[in-house]
């Protein structure tokens, strides 16, 4: 099975997970060894300068040799948000590599596409590897690509809704159009919701609510390990036209009653 | 002079570096995997000792936590 390349960097999974929402840091761990993920995502916040009870470091967690490390701009609405939260991340975290996400409102948490090609632009210039998190629009993905993204994201379905691939047309359009990597992110539920994806020919899929979310999370994260790659190969190895009556897999001649 | 950092206003003295606020807001701490914005403009760690704070200013410091 193929490797998944980003703006030259080689992955060892195609798979990107999450860090936010485990029931605990030691599940997380866990999980994220169990995915193979070698590519996570965090997110940049204030720091509590009052008590120790804020949130603690990520750096505090992870080994940043056997992860590479993808800052968000989750939580901002408007593209100087975002601009100002990847130079942040940029600057708290030695990367260039930001995932970026405006958001149009709260409640669909859909992405605001004029502030996400401004921020996108914006970020370009200023020399960041840009992987925004877009809709399922063809056109979108297009421009994305075509400004100097290094992958488009488009969502699967609503953050966290777990509701898998609802335009798979649409996400197998992207990945006819687009050259370069397409990543699922957001809506995949379950492994089967990856595998279709995989099987679509889109590049990597990233998730978080899925796997930290589920009742058993370091399963799940097995189970996503093996769908995508599953998925993948499935897509490598080029699957038999769909026909709509049967045509006999044992051989018709040779029966005893010709 | 009054300053604002991340949403509270604290009293500090006038002709305050940024390196000098950052130090103390940070009690021992160290600077390690932090950022920060003056103003909504991100300040490079090179350049918080020739910045000099000014009444009202906004201070955010940040770092990376577990997200999605």
């Amino acid at each position: 099975m193929s490797n998944l390349i980003i703006a030259g960097k080689e992955f060892n999974s195609r798979l990107i997970v999450g860090t936010s929402r485990y029931p605990d840091p030691h599940t997380m761990m866990q999980a994220l060894e169990a995915s193979g993920t070698d590519f996570i995502t965090v997110s940049i916040r204030r720091l509590n300068l009052k008590s120790a009870d804020g949130q603690e470091s990520i750096l505090n967690m992870i080994d940043r040799n056997k992860y590479s490390i993808l800052p968000n701009t989750a939580g901002c609405f408007t593209a100087k948000e975002a601009v100002l939260t990847a130079q942040l991340a940029r600057e708290a975290l030695e990367t260039n590599w930001v995932k970026l996400e405006v958001i149009g409102d709260d409640e669909t948490l859909f992405p605001d596409v004029t502030e996400l090609l401004k921020a996108a632009e914006q970020l370009l210039a200023d020399g960041f590897i840009v992987l925004p998190y877009c809709n399922d629009d063809p056109i979108t993905c297009r421009k994305l690509a075509d400004m100097g993204c290094a992958a488009v994201m488009p969502l699967g379905a609503p953050i966290g809704s777990g509701m898998g691939i609802r335009n798979p047309y649409n996400i197998q359009i992207i990945r006819d159009l687009i050259d370069i990597p397409v990543i699922v992110d957001a809506g995949v539920g379950t492994a089967s919701d990856a595998a279709l994806a995989m099987e679509l020919g889109v590049d990597g899929i990233l998730m978080n609510t899925a796997i930290a979310g589920a009742e058993h999370p370091v399963k799940m994260a097995t189970a996503m390990k093996l769908a995508i790659e599953a998925g993948r190969l499935a897509f490598e190895a080029g699957r038999i036209p769909k026909r709509l009556y049967a045509k006999a897999s044992s051989p018709v001649e040779g029966l005893i009653n010709s | 002079m009054n300053i604002t950092i991340n949403g509270e206003v604290v009293a500090v003295n006038e002709q305050l570096k940024l390196n000098e606020f950052v130090e103390l807001r940070l009690n021992g701490k160290e600077p390690r995997g932090i950022a920060v914005a003056l103003n909504e403009m991100i300040i490079p760690k090179s350049k918080w000792n020739e910045t000099v704070l000014r009444e009202n200013d906004n201070v955010e410091i940040v770092h990376a936590v577990q997200g999605g």
